[in-house]
């Protein structure tokens, strides 16, 4: 099974955009004409990992063409829900906290229930008389065999890193993110990180651990491999199209939505990763 | 069915001839300009008062079959006076009919105000010819007059917008039209991101567009196809013209090698906007540069009574530099352009039997290489077709002519070839994927008079399409791992698709001035344009059928009523229209911005269909001070795909509820004239982004139904004023002033969102922003002729 992959961004949008960009730049002026109703829901972005406390950041939806003060952008944040998560057995409700090193920095966590490998969690909103709620499963983690790299042809100091797997017997959904230690501040999904086992189930996989940079000799590369629920494969599937597509404002978008928060929008997903490190030399 | 309808043809066949047995001659000869000596195509040979008669053909030649005795002909032809001889024929005899143009000969002859139309007696529907001399009378852009732009004001079709290279037709994409120079297809019709068109409007003779029944000697596209055909030069005269304009100036000359045997016609053009690059560029950070050449070059021979032969070639190139100023830190370079020889020889064998055979090849190449340090991307994108087709024309009688012929091509297409070179290696990103393919096509049609009034034209055309190895077929898993590779040999078919397209327009004439007329057309097309967006581009990219892409078919009907008022000379039409395609293409979500490079070529598409419906309103003014027309159409244009909303049927993206096109040309005096159009159009269709959420620290937008709001409405007035400063049989000077987009009207070519700001320091602001390319633009040009 060949598994050697390259990505490019696309040479016939690069073209484009200079070709417009370049004889455009003198002849843009504001445009007036029917803009969509903004709508506004309510978003969730939280996640369970196997033996960490859940934690989860409430946010509201803007409409594209509202400009956003940071008054405004305050509002968006989600203060004053009632949080809570069951794993089927205890309930409990969630603690607000508050980091200014993150954006937004207000988020919800739980002080006593960890994420268990095969537990489903239940997470409820309360927030101005309306319910919100998700559910999700923490999958079975899945270990990473082996990390190895390949210099590209052309550039010896550079190259690609790929990674070997057994996948289990059955239904699988993962998602992959690297981090280069001293260099990123947090794990970086791959392109095309989140994939299934499909048609290799039960088979060892290797898979391109695809960065848009090269990896290069000296680096230490921490991997995280997560084992994920059904809806979060859905999800991320979805979320990766819309970012790819955001990059190129000439790119077709469609309307779906994908979430799995019952009354509103986002993603509620439980967990379980295995790490390993790599340092290549 | 089809066996039923081709025996009702044979039948036809037989049993027009028997009943017309009776004594019969042939009148044959050439319809010429009385000065240029160009032969004058499409001109009507008619026997007055009657519907006989025979439209000439591209060598102006005619063929009648009348009865002995006496007979009153009427030669006709748009902008020149019309010509009146009576007859009695007795054997076959050969007339030659030299007609002077209006403006050769205004002083001397009165124009006739009750020419009769060809629109109504025709049994064309939905065709349109211009020949030179209306399309010259259109306001000129940068001294140039362009026969794309003209067309574009015909009803029906309309601009795919300004900085677009192409027209849709009938809600047609713009890859459905076939545009044809002296029968040779070609890919790219534009210079300068479609502000102008490739046709040098002095190399040519006449445009015919064809947008609604298509006669079953053409195919190969569903919307249209614009048929252009060059000008032979003057066989008995040397000539001299041109145009010199502020940015582009162009030459033409022609005239006899060897007298009646031998002529040649070369016309060449280019702009000399980059003469003034330095000022341009002084004191910039960025270097720009930009030009446009084309050259058209025809040899005629008249290698006896009987034969014509043509050689015609067409070469033309666009410029583009962006680099910073000292080029050492990027660069990009952009040259595309199209290469076209073509030979064709006419022969007569006899009164009832004529044959053209040509054969040709195009060369469309676009090449872009940019430059970031040491690092060069290369990346190119090539069409090499080479064509050949034979046609047999058959004059039975004056009631029916049988064409038909076969035509082949091959077609070498390089979607996307791509390397990088750094100082000191190179190597290939992709594959270098030569897709080859052979388009064939039989076909037969029958133009039959039943009677006086009802006039058919039938046709049927069989099409059959192969793609050819060498091809590999990558097989690869959901997550894009290659788990199989399919190889084919060098001309192993891999895919093979025939399609029979029924052609049917019947007219029936009511009374002299007005007849009603309805059609039926289905086509197959075998290439596709993937778009890279709402945009057209050079550097889109044709791909061939295959496996995955299938064929793109359509099916038109059409009926029209043509209505002339010989008083006021006016031609007045309505035509009104359904078609429906299948397998149009459109690339999927998300595979813009990474593309994988071992997938196959045809595997990033969503296919689906498409609707179209509209009425077209007419009506043109063909002689006297003021000539020009008007044009209304009112059409919806849907596309579905299964992929998309569940395929539910959304606005294409150039539907337009509203087109409106007037032209205009007012003779002041002998001196001056003015034109004036205007054109206005509903906006394109765009799908907008409704709100934005954050999501572990990226931005996720939500969009609105496809296509469901609108740019805003495009319109625009261009003026022109020509002054003819010296006319004389041997000299001709004139000054042109036009002025484009007179108003100054922003019209969006699209719409880009600028975000000031960003989340993490709590400030957004959003400004929707249009980018127009082209305001007010005055030129001036001087045009002389000797």
């Amino acid at each position: 099974m060949t598994t050697k992959r390259y990505y490019i961004i696309n040479r016939r949008l690069i073209l484009f955009l200079i070709l417009l960009g370049s004889i455009s730049i003198s002849c843009q002026q504001e445009a007036e004409f029917d803009i969509p109703e903004p709508k506004q829901d309510l978003v969730v972005d939280g996640w369970i990992e196997k033996g960490e406390y859940a934690k989860i950041f409430l946010t509201k939806s803007s409409g594209y063409f509202e400009n956003l003060d940071s008054a405004q952008m305050v509002a968006l944040m989600v203060r004053y829900a009632k949080v809570s998560l069951s794993d089927g057995v205890n309930t409990e409700i969630l603690t607000l906290r508050r980091d200014d090193n993150l954006f937004p920095p207000f988020y919800y966590q739980s002080t006593e229930i960890k994420g268990e490998v095969g537990k489903n969690y239940q997470m409820t909103v309360e927030l101005s008389g309306k319910m919100y709620s998700a559910k999700t499963t923490i999958p079975t983690p899945v270990e990473i065999d082996s990390l190895f790299f390949v210099p590209s042809r052309d550039f010896p100091d550079k190259g690609f890193l790929y990674m070997k797997f057994r996948d289990p017997v059955g239904e699988n959904y993962y998602r992959l993110y690297t981090k280069k230690l001293g260099k990123d501040e947090d794990y970086r999904p791959t392109n095309f990180s989140t994939f299934n086992d499909g048609s290799n189930d039960g088979k060892e996989m290797t898979i391109e651990l695809s960065r848009s940079s090269y990896f290069e000799k000296g680096d230490s590369v921490m991997v995280r491999f997560a084992s994920i629920d059904k809806d979060s494969y859905d999800f991320w599937r979805y979320a990766d199209s819309k970012i790819y597509s955001s990059l190129n404002p000439f790119a077709i978008s469609s309307n779906e939505t994908v979430t799995n928060i019952v009354g509103g929008i986002g993603i509620w997903s439980g967990f379980a990763a295995s790490y390993r490190l790599i340092v290549i030399e | 069915m089809k066996i039923r309808f081709l025996s009702l043809v044979i039948l036809l066949l037989i049993n027009l001839n028997s009943i017309y047995a009776q004594v019969q001659f042939r009148l044959e000869g050439h319809v010429r300009d009385s000065i240029s000596k160009e032969s004058l195509i499409g001109a009507l040979v008619q026997v007055k008062g009657t519907a006989i008669g025979a439209v000439c053909d591209k060598n102006g030649y005619y063929s009648i079959i009348l009865s002995k005795g006496k007979h009153v002909l009427e030669v006709s032809y748009l902008g020149y006076s019309k010509k009146v001889l009576e007859i009695d024929l007795e054997r076959n005899r050969v007339i030659d009919f030299l007609l002077s143009s209006y403006a050769q000969k205004l002083a001397a002859v009165s124009v006739v105000a009750d020419e009769k139309g060809k629109n109504v007696e025709n049994n064309e529907i939905g065709v349109h010819h211009l020949n030179m001399k209306e399309i010259k009378q259109i306001p000129q852009v940068l001294g140039e007059s362009d026969p794309v732009k003209a067309i574009q004001l015909l009803p029906g079709i309309q601009s795919a917008g300004e900085g677009n290279t192409g027209y849709h037709v009938r809600g047609g994409s713009i890859d459905q039209n076939l545009i044809l120079i002296d029968d040779v297809p070609i890919y790219n019709a534009s210079h300068l991101f479609g502000f102008f068109s490739i046709f040098n409007s002095n190399a040519i003779n006449e445009v015919s567009i064809i947008k609604g029944s298509m006669p079953a000697n053409y195919g190969g596209r569903l919307a249209s196809v614009l048929d252009i055909s060059t000008k032979a030069g003057d066989f008995n005269k040397y000539h001299f013209y041109g145009g010199i304009g502020l940015l582009s100036s162009n030459l033409t000359m022609e005239g006899p090698i060897k007298k009646n045997v031998c002529s040649f016609i070369v016309s060449a053009r280019r702009t000399y906007i980059d003469a003034f690059k330095k000022v341009i560029n002084q004191n910039q950070r960025f270097y720009q540069n930009y030009y446009f050449y084309d050259v058209n070059a025809k040899l005629a021979f008249r290698l006896s009574k009987k034969d014509y032969l043509f050689l015609t070639t067409y070469s033309g190139s666009d410029v583009f530099e962006y680099n910073d100023a000292e080029k050492n830190y990027f660069t990009n370079n952009i040259k595309w352009g199209t290469e076209l020889l073509s030979l064709k020889w006419a022969h007569h064998f006899n009164e009832k039997l004529n044959l053209d055979i040509s054969t040709g090849v195009s060369d469309y190449n676009m090449d872009f290489s940019s430059g970031l340090f040491s690092y060069n991307l290369l990346f190119s994108s090539k069409i090499k077709d080479y064509s050949s087709r034979i046609q047999v024309t058959h004059t039975f009688s004056e009631r029916q002519e049988l064409k038909y012929g076969l035509e082949n091509i091959y077609h070498g297409i390089s979607p996307q070839n791509i390397s990088l070179t750094t100082t000191n290696s190179e190597f290939d990103l992709d594959r270098k994927s030569l897709l080859n393919s052979l388009e064939s096509a039989a076909y037969i049609c029958d133009e039959i008079k039943l009677n006086s009034r009802l006039n058919f034209n039938v046709g049927m055309r069989f099409s059959l399409f192969q793609q050819l190895g060498p091809f590999d077929r990558y097989v690869a898993n959901e997550y894009h791992n290659n788990i199989d590779t399919i190889s084919y040999s060098r001309n192993e078919v891999v895919q093979r698709y025939q399609y029979p397209e029924p052609r049917i327009a019947i007219r029936y004439l009511i009374n002299k001035k007005s007849s009603f007329k309805i059609g039926f057309t289905q086509n197959a097309q075998y290439i596709h344009l993937a778009p890279v967006s709402s945009v057209s581009l050079p550097t889109d990219i044709w791909i061939p059928s295959s496996s995955i892409v299938k064929p793109q078919l359509g099916t038109q009907y059409a009926v029209g009523y043509f209505l002339n008022f010989d008083k006021f000379s006016l031609e007045t039409s309505v035509e009104a229209y359904y078609k429906n395609m299948k397998n149009v293409i459109e690339y999927k979500e998300g595979v813009l911005s990474l593309q994988r490079l071992n997938d196959n070529y045809d595997q990033n598409f969503f296919i689906g269909r498409g609707e179209s419906f509209g009425t077209e309103f007419f009506i043109r003014k063909t002689a006297g001070k003021i000539t020009g027309w008007l044009s209304y159409t009112l059409s919806k244009t849907t596309r579905s795909f299964d992929e998309i909303e569940g395929g539910r049927y959304f606005y294409a993206k150039h539907d337009r509820r509203h087109d409106i096109s007037v032209s205009n040309n007012v003779k002041i005096n002998e001196k001056w004239s003015a034109s004036a159009i205007f054109v206005y159009a509903t906006g394109n269709a765009i799908t907008l982004p409704v709100s934005r959420y954050l999501i572990q620290g990226n931005i996720i937008n939500q969009y609105s139904k496809r296509n469901a709001y609108r740019m805003p409405d495009y319109h625009r007035l261009d003026l022109s004023i020509t002054y003819t400063y010296r006319k004389t049989e041997r000299w001709e000077s004139e000054w042109n002033f036009s002025v484009y987009n007179v108003y100054n009207r922003k019209n969006p070519q699209y719409i880009i969102f600028s975000t000031n700001g960003d989340l993490e320091n709590y400030s957004l602001n959003v400004n929707i922003k249009q980018v127009s390319i082209f305001s007010i633009l005055p030129s001036l040009s001087w045009r002389f002729k000797f």
